[in-house]
């Protein structure tokens, strides 16, 4: 597959994508296609800050969460070993 | 005759005596006789006794002297193999332990991951959805970026409004953000506050706009 097929498909699928994604909003929102297409970038931005956002909410929540999980683990196997050294 | 009597009348007593003394004195002849008999062959059967018991304590001796010196040789086998035993429990104990070391760290660091990699999974996921429920991410607010309809020019009140309305939803959604995030009431009244700061913000524009 030479370069220009490559470019060709990859055009096609952008544009199916687009396609789709234009008339999904435009049956949902009723908003005008060009409307749609010309916010486009501006929606893309907002979506990827947006998006970057809430990955570095999520990161800091998963962090936590890890914490309190190794926290957690560590005091079940001291428990255990406790529980397990007077019969030992 | 009466002096015959009386002679044999006063010396009767002391030859009853006399008789009576001769027999005890033989009775207890005999009863002695017998005794010493009776001594006799209890001592012959007492030296018979310990002739045997010398001539078989000797190798009764031997047989245990023998056999405490197999006990002995098997109590140090046996003291052997309890301490080859310590010794095995000794290693088995440094090896389960090593084990444990080098199997509960990383499992303690796997599940701690998959726990962290679950809880930021969700929490975009949920805070993806609380962003669905106030906005769509991908619509721009009304006047946002979209020119002005043909019915409305562009007009920078318009704009200052759409940017104070979308500040008010980026910080509504921040707020929804922040918010408890294990409590999906609290995301619910994050959402609400979110759009009701929205609406005031378009209040506010069309406000301004009139």
């Amino acid at each position: 597959m030479g370069l220009a097929s490559k470019l060709m498909f990859s055009g096609v699928a952008a544009g199916a994508a687009l396609a789709y994604y234009v008339s999904q909003r435009h049956g949902r929102t009723g908003e005008s296609y060009v409307g749609i297409v010309r916010s486009l970038p501006a929606d893309a931005q907002r979506w990827v800050t947006d998006a970057r956002r809430r990955a570095t909410l999520a990161l800091e929540d998963g962090k936590s969460a890890a914490r309190e999980r190794e926290t957690e683990i560590t005091r079940q196997l001291a428990a255990t070993d406790s529980i397990a050294a007077p019969a030992g | 005759m009466h002096s015959a009597l009386a002679v044999a009348a006063s010396s009767t007593p002391s030859t009853v005596l006399r008789y009576a003394a001769a027999f005890f004195f033989v009775v207890v002849a005999i009863a002695t006789a017998y005794a010493l008999v009776k001594a006799a062959k209890a001592l012959e059967r007492v030296d018979n006794v310990l002739a045997d018991v010398d001539q078989q304590a000797v190798p009764l001796m031997q047989k245990a002297g023998t056999t405490l010196d197999g006990v002995n040789a098997n109590l140090g086998n046996v003291d052997q193999i309890t301490k080859d035993v310590a010794d095995i429990t000794d290693k088995i104990d440094k090896m389960a332990t090593s084990v444990e070391g080098a199997v509960t760290t990383p499992a303690r660091k796997a599940a701690a991951f998959s726990a962290g990699v679950q809880s930021a999974f969700s929490s975009f996921r949920r805070r993806d959805r609380g962003a669905d429920a106030s906005e769509d991410p991908w619509s721009a607010p009304p006047g946002a970026d979209d020119p002005a309809p043909a019915s409305s020019a562009p007009s920078t009140s318009g704009t200052a409004a759409a940017e104070r309305t979308g500040e008010a939803a980026a910080g509504a959604a921040d707020e929804a953000a922040t918010a408890d995030s294990g409590a999906v009431d609290d995301l619910a009244g994050a959402t609400a506050v979110a759009a009701g700061k929205v609406s005031d913000a378009a209040a506010d524009a069309a406000g301004s706009e009139t």
